[in-house]
């Protein structure tokens, strides 16, 4: 590994300073930032700590909505009833990221902040990868098996993060720390595809960390549910998973329907959502939502499974939500 | 292992793609049905015969040939996953 610099931050206005320096990257359980600076994906001379900020792992209620700070591990947000009881969708994802020493140390705003997982981008005789600064992409010709079958350009790599997706079925929004303050933006809108800027997946620049996130009360004690395919049952990305959050019982008022894994951000299948508002949860409704949540995909060359798994997935979903 | 069929290297180059099988993915205990065969082994002293490999060889040709009982298509190619087996099922309806 390269040489660095460790500085460790008292506050958020201090973090966002130090990572103002030329090759700065922020730290918290460092589950994703080790692994990208010991394969030298991304260059890296200053790591800032963000452990070291007082106060910013709460889990609470607050002026109607729910809010998590983003040094919440994601083990606490898995075990915490409030989350349980007022958004299960991401205590589903919560449990089912990684495995149980990477949820003790991980944290949601890493989650949410972690590069992608594709086996080009990460392995380190790729440099020429769009991602990492060149420009080719090994996916469209290659093994495109983890790839993205939604809106995919130039990079195919795929959104990774579990909390992402039920946060973005949630209606959730980011709280952003930068040099000029703080703002707010909602889920689907922090995450950005190759369309927009394919080096990052995300608004934040180099000085801006995470410092909340915000459930809103139009989504709190709805039925929600977060699903995930994967080779194994444990440990593995997700090669698809879905969110689903419904208002209204038995007629459905309306729902949001968010795909992991099969597109560089969380995918909403807006498709299926307009569908089933004032809908009920029939056998026919639920596979004809799912036949429509996969519309619009154009699969790469070894990828077509994920086409019928999203159709799968959505269906599975509905009919546990129904049940 | 899967190959990069353009560029002819392997993506599977360490073990979060090259996925082994964890604890959650072998069957529980209560269908396991173990049958103890004690007819010695000549070679090993006194007709010890090691079980750390045979183990290992049986269940990838097993599970091909339930695969194929199941749908009537050989798959050649392990380990024999869901996205292989939903292919040769299309494969097989073409």
């Amino acid at each position: 590994m390269k040489r660095f610099e460790h500085l460790n931050a008292g506050s958020v206005d201090e973090a966002v300073k130090l990572l103002s320096a030329q090759n700065a990257r922020a730290i918290a359980g460092g589950t994703d930032l080790l692994g990208v600076m010991k394969d030298q994906l991304l260059p890296t001379d200053r790591v800032v700590n963000l452990k070291t900020i007082p106060g910013l792992d709460y889990i609470k209620e607050e002026s109607g909505e729910l809010r998590i700070g983003a040094l919440a591990k994601i083990a606490d947000i898995a075990a915490s009833g409030v989350v349980a009881q007022k958004a299960p969708a991401l205590t589903n994802a919560a449990l089912l990221v990684a495995s149980p020493q990477i949820r003790n140390m991980g944290t949601l705003g890493g989650n949410l902040a972690q590069k992608v997982r594709c086996w080009y981008f990460r392995d380190v005789d790729r440099a020429d990868c769009y991602k990492r600064g060149g420009g080719f992409c090994y996916a469209v010709l290659g093994a495109s098996d983890l790839h993205a079958i939604f809106d995919g350009a130039a990079c195919f790599a795929v959104q990774p993060s579990d909390t992402a997706t039920a946060l973005s079925a949630l209606g959730a929004s980011i709280v952003v720390a930068g040099p000029g303050g703080q703002k707010t933006v909602g889920v689907d809108d922090f995450f950005i595809g190759p369309h927009t800027d394919y080096t990052r997946e995300t608004v934040l620049a180099q000085d801006e960390i995470i410092t909340e996130v915000r459930i809103p009360a139009s989504a709190l004690g709805q039925p929600s549910l977060f699903i995930k395919a994967a080779p194994r049952k444990s440990i593995d990305f997700a090669r698809g998973s879905v969110a689903v959050l419904l208002v209204g019982s038995p007629l459905i008022q309306s729902a949001r329907i968010s795909l992991g894994g099969v597109a560089p951000t969380p995918h909403r299948a807006t498709e299926a959502e307009s569908y089933l508002a004032g809908k009920r949860l029939t056998a026919d409704v639920i596979g004809q939502a799912g036949t429509l949540a996969a519309n619009g995909a154009q699969p790469l060359a070894s990828n077509d499974y994920k086409v019928q798994l999203v159709q799968g997935l959505v269906r599975s979903a509905l009919t546990r939500l129904a049940g | 292992m899967k190959f990069d069929p353009e560029q002819k290297f392997s993506v599977q180059w360490n073990w979060e793609n090259y996925a082994m099988p964890t604890v959650l993915e072998t069957p529980k205990w209560a269908d396991v049905q173990p049958f103890i065969v004690e007819p010695g082994d000549a070679i090993g002293p006194y007709g010890a015969k090691g079980v750390g490999e045979p183990p290992t060889s049986p269940p990838a040709p097993a599970i091909a040939n339930a695969i194929y009982n199941a749908i009537g298509v050989r798959i050649h190619d392990a380990p024999l996953t869901r996205d292989k087996v939903l292919a040769a099922i299309a494969q097989m309806k073409r």
